[in-house]
């Protein structure tokens, strides 16, 4: 039966569409013959290298030196005052930093590392360094710290122990903090903190025991952590410090107030979860009014219980993430300790080629709530909220990287945001520029009512060998 | 074995090629998905990235690959360039083509393993022009096969097969409109074949360029993934593959977080 639509073109119709279909059916060939055609043309410019010469398995030898060397640089296009006077505007970070990194094969079971970094910033000594505190000069100008330095291997076959100074990166988030609470950060320059030397790695005793289990990968780790550090927040005159002077800090001892940790986790497919418990130190100081030293206003740690939660979950393209954690031993002068409850939820979404995305969002409730914890000195709200956002698409090959970050300090970002737009190239083999600008907006309770104004544009260059 | 040998190596003449001219199509392109391309593997990867001014970079990989049933396990890690040496890959590539599969991303300089959701296979893999959909077995039954003609190849007469794909899925996973192979009478290798890739309209080139039997297995040691724009080259990658070796005695627990951490 011939069809309604052949029938309506008729005769005419008919010799068009036998026509068309063979002016069609030749396109196509030539189309395919096009396409086919492509084997043979070679471009000249297209000189292929010959692999590496020697056929030797790539696998390391017993010891590998690595390392970095980076030329980073802030330029704040804002006219902006420190607490303390100084006038933050144009270049404020030319930091030239090295890392070196030594890994060790000790046999088939044994590994160990020992890392270390320093830096130093000339954009002090260009500007004048007379402009600068005490404080900032001692904490930004020149530094250096043994990075992570450790030993891990095998005891048994389902059991690992790794001692020495480490990161253990608890929870799912990628830019904020639930369950990951073991390793301080270096908050120097919010934002700007290259995120591989966000955390500080901390002298640790971590026992692994593994398990397949269920069709999973499961996983006990034990660990304690003798040595303790803080985070790194901005010094007295520096750019996002809101005091005028410092206080003095009453810090736990190493060894005698060693952190105790413990996680669970087990890996499916398409899921996994797990569970955690710290007694550990806040790395955020709080204030401390003690009448009875020399100096009263002080800055002391609490020592806080945490048990908590988290989980991963993919579908397709998405992939799911939540954290919860209960945690308690908030002190606050004149008043109990307080309790509190964190709880994260997000995703990341892989649909999109080269490209991917993901939102987070924290609420964090403080029970017990007094009004009086808002004001002067903790500044602290009874619901608090912080929302990610993160776009990453890479372009030509991975040769170019842009991120878009946005943090926002509340739902709507009433109470501050950092927004970072940036961009990494590959100008060859290990060698990368970057560049991006941060913008920050102010919060209405400090520190984050001193963070505006603060806007600059960033650069950096690394060398990796 | 899983990787880019999975492109190139075949079915071991599963049947004499004395019947294989009344092969159909999909008799053919079932029989490059069963060939034999080896298990417990281990092999160092090269993959050299030309751009259209032809600069070069070089990645270097280990891989470790093995057979579960009919699913597949890869771990890679990267050798080089140093920044992202040691960075780790963690595949378990499910034969099921309704359940996604696994992967997760070791970052050295973070410390941190990260999963990942795997759905959208036709983003470039390491920054090179083969995707991770081109390294990864494709369903048989989403796609229509059409047995264009016969021809020869550098003296070894082959297949010309297009294959389209026919489940909204696999058009998505994959990116491509369709596909011509070129596939060797003798071993069912696909030593040729070209993607027509929607996005952009884009071209890619597969092309074998050295074949090697090892351990009876037919190998591609040298591969080449071109993407081109109408008659402009916009991208180029060689792959060698090098000291590839099976039946290595692998421990069990290499296909894991535990040694995606601990690295090669």
């Amino acid at each position: 039966m011939r069809s309604v639509w052949l029938r309506r073109t008729g005769r005419f119709g008919l010799a068009a569409t036998i026509a068309a279909l063979l002016a069609g059916a030749s396109t196509a060939q030539d189309d395919l013959d096009d396409i086919l055609g492509g084997f043979d043309e070679e471009d000249p410019d297209f000189e292929i290298r010959a692999p590496t010469a020697d056929d030797a398995p790539a696998t390391p030898t017993w010891w590998d030196l690595s390392g970095s060397f980076e030329i980073s640089g802030s330029v704040n296009f804002l006219h902006h005052r420190s607490a303390t006077g100084t006038n933050y505007v144009g270049l404020q970070r030319l930091r030239n930093r090295l890392n070196l990194q030594l890994d060790l094969e000790l046999g088939d079971d044994w590994q160990a590392r020992i890392e270390g970094w320093g830096f130093y910033d000339s954009a002090y000594a260009i500007n004048g360094r007379h402009h600068y505190t005490r404080a900032v000069l001692s904490d930004y100008e020149l530094d250096a710290e043994v990075g992570e330095a450790w030993v891990h291997g095998k005891l048994h076959k389902a059991l690992d122990v790794k001692l020495g100074r480490q990161i253990v990166i608890w929870g799912r988030s990628e830019s904020l903090r639930v369950l990951d609470v073991l390793n301080p950060l270096d908050n120097r320059e919010p934002g700007r903190v290259d995120i591989e030397d966000l955390r500080r790695p901390l002298g640790m005793l971590r026992l692994d025991a593994y398990q397949w289990l269920w069709n999973g990968e499961w996983n006990l780790s034990v660990i304690a952590i003798p040595e303790l550090r803080f985070d790194r927040n901005p010094v007295v005159g520096s750019d996002f410090s809101p005091l005028r002077m410092s206080f003095p800090k009453d810090e736990p001892e190493d060894f005698k107030d060693t952190e105790a940790a413990a996680a669970l986790t087990a890996i499916f497919s398409g899921w996994d979860f797990s569970l955690h418990g710290a007694w550990f130190w806040n790395d955020l100081p709080r204030f401390h009014f003690d009448p009875s030293k020399p100096t009263p206003g002080r800055l002391v740690y609490d020592r806080l219980w945490m048990v908590g939660a988290g989980g991963n979950y993919t579908k397709g393209s998405w992939l799911f993430k939540g954290e919860i954690a209960y945690l308690d031993g908030f002190g606050f002068d004149g008043t109990n300790d307080k309790s509190r409850v964190d709880l994260l939820v997000g995703f990341e979404y892989y649909g999109l080629t080269n490209v991917t995305m993901s939102v987070e969002g924290t609420n964090r409730h403080l029970f017990d709530y007094e009004k009086a914890l808002l004001s002067s000195p903790y500044f602290v709200q009874q619901n608090s909220q912080e929302i990610a956002l993160r776009y990453t698409q890479s372009f030509f090959n991975d040769k170019l990287d842009v991120t878009a970050l946005a943090v926002l300090i509340g739902w709507d970002g009433g109470n501050g945001s950092i927004v970072r737009l940036s961009a990494d190239y590959e100008l060859r083999d290990a060698l990368a520029i970057g560049a991006g600008i941060l913008v920050y907006q102010n919060g209405d309770l400090p520190p984050l009512d001193t963070w505006g104004r603060n806007d600059r544009l960033i650069f950096n260059l690394k060398w990796s060998f | 074995m899983r990787t880019l040998a999975a492109l190139a190596t075949v079915a071991a003449l599963l049947a004499g090629p004395a019947h294989a001219d009344e092969l159909t199509a999909r008799e053919i392109m079932q029989r490059v998905d069963e060939r034999d391309d080896g298990d417990y593997s281990t092999q160092d990867l090269e993959m050299i990235l030309i751009d259209k001014r032809g600069n070069q970079r070089v990645r270097k990989l280990r891989s470790f690959g093995r057979d579960v049933g009919e699913d597949e396990q890869s771990i890679i890690f990267f050798v080089s360039p140093a920044d992202v040496e040691d960075t780790g890959f963690l595949t378990y590539d499910y034969e099921d083509p309704e359940r996604d599969d696994d992967q997760w991303l070791y970052l050295p300089a973070l410390s941190r393993t990260k999963r990942i959701a795997s759905s959208d296979k036709s983003g470039s893999f390491m920054g090179s022009d083969f995707s991770y959909a081109d390294m990864s077995d494709r369903p048989l039954d989403h796609y229509e096969y059409e047995l264009m003609g016969e021809d020869e190849i550098d003296g070894h007469a082959v297949w010309q097969i297009q294959s389209i794909p026919i489940t909204d899925r696999e058009k998505r996973e994959t990116g491509y409109e369709r596909q011509i192979s070129f596939v060797r009478k003798d071993n069912y290798v696909v030593v040729r074949s070209v993607a027509v890739v929607k996005k952009g309209k884009r071209l890619k080139y597969f092309q074998i360029e050295s074949l090697e039997q090892i351990d009876g297995i037919w190998v591609a040691t040298e591969m080449h993934m071109t993407t081109r724009k109408g008659k402009q080259i916009l991208h180029k990658t060689v792959l060698y593959a090098k000291n590839v070796k099976f039946g290595q005695d692998l421990p069990e627990d290499l296909f894991s977080v535990r040694q995606l951490e601990k690295g090669p």
